[in-house]
């Protein structure tokens, strides 16, 4: 289980199911919109790591929570072990669904 | 007539029957800077532009004040209208002679042709040919005599299409042309909006992009250009958005300006909208036939940003009948411009750049010479009240409340004993 927390104002921790939810910070903002994240990927010549995280948005769930994009605030791809990723939110596209992309 | 994407129909100094180059002959505006073209054999007669104009104030060779020289508008030998300098000596094989003055003067109205409408519409309806009545922009004339944008410059380059310098002269003074706009050109970002044509809303297929990548918050304006090279430039900032975001700096090149005011009124425009969050929103299926430069509504939960907003790319599907269209949607309020720094380039012979910044309560004004190097011990007299010494960085602090906005001249004496002056605006 894996969720993304975005250190913006408010917070916003954003879970794939209900399991998810007992690990998460309680009191802070939380939504169970997140569908899938990316691969982790990096290279010596170059390519900055980054993931590229998919949340639902066919009611406008993500364009509520996103209408003022959250760039360059701190995000977290984080699971029960700890932080996996942290990077700084780089772009944003609202549609069908929503995609967020953290770069290191 | 000449298309849109051909390039611009400019005569070339081969007309003349016998010349040194062939070279486009430039049409110039406003108040402008730019080689004179050689037009005789023996090097005493040249033509600045390809028409009359106003006045010739000052020709240099090399960078330094030319002697016995006389201003006319005379015709060439093909019976055109030329604005022309006569030497009383042959200029000398290899020396570049350099005019300012002031250029084209209306067809009808015999006014100075310095309103942005009025250079494209010269550009469109007298060079290019094209079937343009100058009444189309007024708007757009408007708009401009509002925010009191003139510009000076040069249509030197006979490859360039004429929708390719209408664009240059739009983007340098932040405005946008389009061959399918109405009214052709419209002051964006940060021009007022026209009543909206069409409501976008959740059935039109709104996606939207925000890119950091997109933001700038520190941005350099290079202007008062002489044959293609900025002798000005001018650096604002949004304080508050470096803080959030981290300094993102980009360079906007404004060949079509000459003035500090108009520098500054553009790169503060720009940096109101670049230097905060931006979607780059994108909408299917509008069954109003929207135009470029037209504006919307936006009313969409898919992104919740109500407004009104100008297309600035449109595309109409002919089976369908219906419009897509791409707008841009800037979130939060502007950000506040602050102006950090302004620089001139000076001739080759002096130095090669004096730099203004403010630091606390002084302006530090920074000399360099030609190579780069700080010029050191140079005294430096402001107002011919205060004078001081650069320090070993070239570096010289005046008090800010002595500089206040305006104009100021610097005597500076260097230290080899070479005795300069030039006017900085604050």
């Amino acid at each position: 289980m894996t969720w993304l927390r975005i250190e913006s104002e408010p917070v916003r921790q954003l879970v794939k199911d209900v399991a998810d939810l007992a690990h998460i910070t309680a009191g802070e903002s939380r939504a169970m919109i997140l569908e899938s994240v990316g691969r982790l990927a990096s290279s010596v010549d170059g390519e900055t790591p980054n993931i590229s995280a998919t949340l639902r948005n066919r009611s406008g769930e993500s364009s509520r929570l996103f209408s003022s994009p959250p760039l360059g605030a701190v995000a977290k791809l984080v699971d029960t072990s700890g932080t996996v990723f942290e990077g700084i939110v780089y772009r944003v596209e609202l549609g069908e669904t929503c995609s967020i992309t953290v770069e290191a | 007539m000449t298309p849109f994407t051909a390039p611009i129909p400019l005569r070339s100094s081969t007309i003349w029957g016998g010349y040194r180059v062939a070279e486009p002959i430039p049409h110039r505006y406003g108040y402008v800077t730019g080689s004179l073209i050689q037009y005789n054999a023996t090097r005493t007669q040249f033509v600045w532009a390809d028409h009359a104009v106003s006045n010739i104030s000052d020709v240099t060779i090399d960078d330094q004040p030319a002697e016995a020289w006389a201003f006319s508008n005379a015709i060439d030998v093909t019976g055109h209208a030329v604005a022309m300098v006569t030497f009383n000596q042959p200029v000398d094989e290899g020396a570049t002679p350099v005019a300012r003055g002031v250029g084209k003067l209306h067809p009808s109205t015999g006014a100075l042709m310095e309103s942005p409408a009025t250079v494209v519409w010269d550009l469109l309806a007298n060079i290019a040919g094209r079937d343009i009545a100058e009444t189309e922009l007024d708007d757009f004339r408007n708009a401009c005599a509002r925010l009191g944008i003139t510009v000076s410059g040069s249509i030197t380059d006979g490859g360039a299409s004429v929708q390719g310098v209408a664009r240059e002269i739009c983007a340098s003074i932040g405005a946008v042309f389009s061959a399918g706009m109405r009214g052709w050109c419209r002051v964006y970002p940060g021009g007022e909006l026209s009543p909206a044509v069409a409501t976008v809303g959740d059935f039109d297929g709104v996606s939207a992009v925000a890119d950091l990548g997109d933001l700038a918050n520190d941005i350099t304006i290079e202007f008062a250009h002489t044959d293609g090279s900025p002798r000005q430039t001018l650096q604002v900032e949004s304080v508050e958005s470096v803080a959030r975001y981290g300094r993102r700096s980009m360079t906007h090149s404004a060949p079509w300006i000459s003035s500090n005011r108009v520098a500054l009124d553009v790169a503060s425009r720009l940096l109101k909208h670049r230097a905060r969050r931006v979607w780059s929103v994108s909408a299917g299926g509008l069954s109003e036939r929207v135009r470029v430069g037209d504006v919307i509504t936006l009313d969409s939960v898919r992104l919740p940003v109500p407004g009104d907003y100008m297309a600035l790319a449109t595309e109409l599907d002919l089976d369908t009948e219906k419009t897509a269209i791409q707008f841009e949607v800037p979130v939060g309020a502007a950000p506040m411009a602050s102006l950090v720094r302004t620089a001139t380039a000076f001739t080759r012979e002096s130095y090669a750049a004096l730099g203004v910044e403010a630091v606390g309560s002084d302006y530090v004004i920074t000399l360099r010479e030609e190579d780069g190097r700080a010029m050191v011990g140079a005294a430096v007299t402001l107002d011919g009240s205060i004078t001081r010494y650069t320090d070993s960085a070239g570096r010289v602090a005046f008090p800010a409340n002595l500089m206040t906005a305006g104009e100021h001249t610097f005597r500076i004496v260097t230290a080899d004993g070479r005795t300069l002056t030039t006017v900085v605006t604050v």
